[in-house]
C-alpha cells in the first residue's frame, strides 16, 4: 500500500493477505463492509511484515515536523504530474500516508478507518490532517524545484 | 504592542475544519458555517479548492496503476490449491468467498506499491484476449453482478413473476422489461432458475438484472443497461479495437475472465448486455449465445 518499499516483498505480502482473507470468509459477517474487512485483513499483513523485518520509526503525535509549523499553504502548482505526487507521498511518514491513502484513494470513512487500524476517531482525523499538511508542502517544494507553479514564498505576496 | 488581526483568527478555526468538509464527515450545523464563512473569504476558499485538488491528484496517481497481471495470476492460482475453511467445495458462498477476495484485488489493488514497477508482459492471458477498453466495457456488467449477487446476496430472494409483475416501486423491471422474464426462463429450461429480475442503480448508473441460480452453486446474471457516449467515453464493442471470440446469430460476443468469474457481453445500438457467472468460459459463452438474439431482438425493439 505504498507502504512496502519492495516489490518482491509487496508481491508476497498481497497473496499471503489474499490466502488469509480467503481462509478466513467464514468469518465475515454479510451485511458489514466487505471490502473494509479485506483491507483490515490487509493492514494486519503489512504490519507484521513490518514488525519482522524492520524497526520502523514511528513519528509520536505529539512532534510536529519542521513544515507542519508553517502557517502559510502555499497553492498547489497546475502541472504536477503523477511522479510527483507518488514521490511526495513516499515522503510522508507511514502512520499519516496510510491514512491519507484509505481516505483519499479508498474513500472509507474516519470510523471505517479507525476500525482497520485500531486507533481513535480523533487519531484519524489528525494523522490525515498532518498527512495531507506535509504533501502539500512536499509537492510545492518539488513544483519550486522544478519550476512548475508558484514557489511558496512567491504565493505568500498574494495574502494581503 | 501586539495587534491581532481578528479575521485570520476566525480564517484559522475554519481552516481546521476543512479536511472533514472535503470528506463529508462534518456535522450539518457546522457545515453550514464553513460554507457561510467561504462564501465571504476567498483566501479560505482558494486554501480549500486547493485541498480538493490535492486529494483528487492523490486518487488519481494511485488509482492510476493497475495491478500486474502476473499477480492477479499468482493469488488466483493460490486460491485455487487452498480451500476456504469451513464451506464446500461447491457451495454458493466458497464461490462468493473467492470473488469478493478477487474484487478487492480487481479494484483495490491499485494502492499497492509494487504497481508502480509493472510493466505488462500479457504473457498469461488474463488480460491479453482483449484490449482495456474491451475490459472497460465488460467491467460495467461484472459490477452489477458483484454487487447485487456477491456482496448482496440478492440470489437469495425468490421472487414469483406475478410479484414483479405487480411491482410498482422503482425497482420494478416495469413494461420495458417484464416481457423478458419468461423468455429467459423458457430458453434456459430447468437447468436454471430466475429468482430475481429488477432495476437496480450502481455506481449512479441504472441496470436491468435478471438473476439465476444453478446447479452446484452456480450464480448467473443476466445485465442490462444503457450505453454511455460521451466525448470521453465510447462504450461500444464495436468501436473497440478487439475481436469477438463467437458469434450467435451474428451477433458478435466479448469476454473476459476475473478470477473465477466469466464475463460474456454483447451489445445493440443503445445497449450494453452481459452474462456474469461462475460458470466455465464455453458453458458462460454458451448461455450468452443462446440468450443472445431474444435479447438483441428485445432491445432492438425498444430502441425504435
Amino acid at each position: 500500500m505504498h507502504l512496502v518499499r519492495d516489490r518482491t516483498e509487496a508481491h508476497d505480502l498481497v497473496q499471503e493477505a489474499y490466502l488469509q482473507a480467503w481462509k478466513a470468509f467464514h468469518r465475515f459477517e454479510p451485511g458489514t463492509n466487505c471490502r473494509a474487512w479485506l483491507f483490515k485483513i490487509l493492514i494486519n499483513e503489512v504490519r507484521h511484515y513490518r514488525r519482522r523485518w524492520f524497526n520502523t520509526k514511528i513519528v509520536p503525535e505529539t512532534e510536529q515536523s519542521f513544515e507542519e509549523t508553517l502557517a502559510f499553504e502555499p497553492p498547489v502548482a497546475e502541472n504536477i504530474q503523477d511522479e510527483d505526487v507518488l514521490a511526495a507521498l513516499d515522503e510522508v511518514p507511514r502512520d499519516f500516508r496510510e491514512v491519507v491513502l484509505l481516505s483519499d484513494v479508498q474513500e472509507f470513512s474516519y470510523k471505517e478507518i479507525a476500525e482497520m487500524l485500531g486507533i481513535p476517531v480523533g487519531t484519524v482525523m489528525s494523522r490525515l490532517s498532518r498527512g495531507r499538511k506535509q504533501l502539500r508542502m512536499k509537492l510545492a517544494t518539488y513544483a519550486a524545484a522544478s519550476g512548475l507553479g508558484r514557489k511558496p514564498q512567491e504565493g505568500a505576496y498574494e495574502r494581503g | 504592542m501586539n495587534v491581532v488581526n481578528f479575521n485570520e483568527r476566525a480564517c484559522e478555526r475554519y481552516r481546521r475544519y476543512f479536511d472533514s468538509y472535503l470528506d463529508n464527515e462534518l456535522l450539518v450545523e457546522t457545515n453550514q458555517d464553513v460554507l457561510q464563512h467561504l462564501n465571504s473569504c476567498t483566501e479560505c476558499t482558494r486554501i480549500l479548492e486547493g485541498r480538493a485538488r490535492m486529494k483528487q491528484l492523490v486518487k488519481n496517481a494511485v488509482t492510476a496503476q493497475s495491478a500486474p497481471p502476473e499477480l492477479v495470476t499468482a493469488v488466483r492460482a493460490q486460491l485455487h490449491t487452498e480451500r476456504p475453511g469451513f464451506f464446500g467445495f461447491n457451495s454458493a458462498r466458497w464461490m462468493m468467498a473467492a470473488a469478493a477476495v478477487l474484487l478487492v484485488a480487481i479494484v483495490g489493488i491499485g494502492t499497492l506499491q509494487w504497481t508502480r514497477f509493472a510493466q505488462f508482459s500479457g504473457d498469461d492471458g488474463v488480460f491479453q484476449t482483449v484490449s482495456d477498453r474491451v475490459q472497460g466495457i465488460l467491467r460495467v456488467g461484472l459490477v452489477d453482478h458483484v454487487h447485487c449477487v456477491i456482496l448482496a446476496q440478492q440470489w437469495k430472494r425468490f421472487v414469483s413473476f406475478d410479484e414483479m409483475k405487480a411491482n410498482t416501486r422503482p425497482s420494478a423491471l416495469g413494461p420495458e422489461f417484464i416481457d423478458l422474464v419468461p423468455v429467459v426462463e423458457s430458453k434456459l429450461g430447468s437447468q436454471y432458475k430466475l429468482v430475481l429480475g429488477h432495476r437496480c442503480v450502481v455506481n449512479e448508473r441504472e441496470y436491468i438484472h435478471f438473476i439465476l441460480t444453478g446447479d452446484k452453486g452456480i450464480l448467473l446474471s443476466l445485465v442490462i443497461t444503457k450505453k454511455k457516449n460521451t466525448e470521453t467515453v465510447n462504450e461500444s464493442f464495436a468501436q473497440a479495437d478487439a475481436e469477438a471470440v463467437v458469434r450467435a446469430s451474428g451477433i458478435p460476443i466479448y469476454r473476459e475472465h476475473q478470477g473465477i468469474l466469466e464475463v460474456a457481453g454483447f451489445e445493440s445500438d443503445k445497449y450494453l448486455a452481459y452474462i456474469v457467472s461462475n460458470l466455465d468460459r464455453d458453458r458462460n459463452l454458451n448461455v450468452a449465445s443462446v440468450l443472445a438474439p431474444l435479447v438483441y431482438d428485445h432491445l432492438h425493439k425498444l430502441e425504435i
